[in-house]
């Protein structure tokens, strides 16, 4: 199965995915003041990327995007298709645009969807979302078209989300979700990501949560009924195939 | 610790080593450690359809 590192970024996300026949991964991409950089945290782990993903253009999961790309030189870009422009507007959002329309000679932008499935090496990727047509007038519509995805190796589920709400939830096939070895909370652990019911359709063995300081809001003790959570707030988590066990 | 050290070995110094968690063949997650050979095998599955109340 492939090796996933989630960075520890503070509030955000940045998730590296190294699948065994070698290609590179990157799912958004986030730079913390008080953190190595995006390129730095890549740097020490990888000498080629070859996938980005962002899962939704929001400033906690495209910052640092422009030095990764003008040093590694990825070939593809998977987006999620849906055009947002924030307000005021800020200069990783612009390079994220430049790419997505595919603006930067080297990069393939593709925009995915719900139902796609990917093959890398001995893993199935399979988007789950966004879903067409776009959710249109939720509370937060850029949160709730972003790229949700699972990573199936063998018997292992790795489900990977953005800040995916209760609205984009309601929208997935929810028998995709069964079954989860690992799931990366959606929204940072915070009670706007956080669903009951995908929760108990998932049983996951294991949550991940990327976050710095909780917030008000943080719900990392509703995630913790359902299984053991480990956050990124001091330091990275690696999710790898099991090596040397001792069992006892 | 000094203050004209770069900010990226600063970084690094007082990062903690990273978590690492396995999984076997048969998708089984094992606990959590700082080196693999000191994670300890644990089944969290509940076979039941249950959830526990062990993180209560």
């Amino acid at each position: 199965m492939p090796t996933f590192t989630f960075f520890a970024v503070d509030k955000g996300n940045m998730t590296l995915i190294q699948f065994s026949n070698g290609i590179n991964m990157m799912v958004d991409c986030r730079r913390s003041a008080d953190r190595l950089s995006p390129l730095e945290y890549l740097r020490s782990k990888v000498e080629k990327l070859d996938i980005v993903v962002i899962t939704h253009p929001h400033q906690d999961h495209i910052t640092g995007l422009q030095e990764v790309f003008e040093f590694f030189e990825p070939k593809h870009l998977w987006h999620c298709g849906r055009y947002f422009k924030p307000d005021p507007v800020f200069d990783d959002w612009t390079f994220y645009e430049k790419v997505r329309k595919g603006e930067l000679p080297y990069c393939r932008p593709m925009a995915v969807h719900a139902g796609q499935i990917i093959k890398i090496s001995e893993s199935q990727i399979t988007i789950l979302a966004p879903r067409l047509p776009f959710i249109e007038g939720s509370p937060e519509d850029v949160n709730n078209n972003g790229i949700v995805f699972s990573v199936v190796s063998g018997k292992s589920k790795v489900i990977v989300t953005g800040d995916t709400q209760e609205e984009q939830w309601d929208t997935l096939d929810h028998r995709e979700f069964s079954d989860t070895s690992i799931l990366l909370a959606s929204h940072h652990g915070r009670e706007s990501g956080y669903s009951d019911r995908i929760l108990k359709i998932m049983r996951p063995q294991r949550i991940i949560i990327s976050d710095g300081v909780p917030c008000e809001t943080d719900a990392t003790a509703k995630y913790s009924r359902f299984a053991p959570v480990s956050t990124t707030r001091d330091n990275n988590v690696v999710v790898a195939a099991v090596r040397d066990v001792v069992t006892t | 610790m000094a203050e004209n050290t770069h900010s990226s070995e600063r970084v690094l110094t007082n990062q903690r080593e990273e978590e690492v968690i396995e999984i076997d063949e048969n998708g089984v997650v094992h606990a959590v450690g700082y080196t693999p050979n000191q994670l300890k095998s644990t089944v969290l599955r509940d076979p039941e359809g249950e959830y526990s109340d062990w993180a209560k």
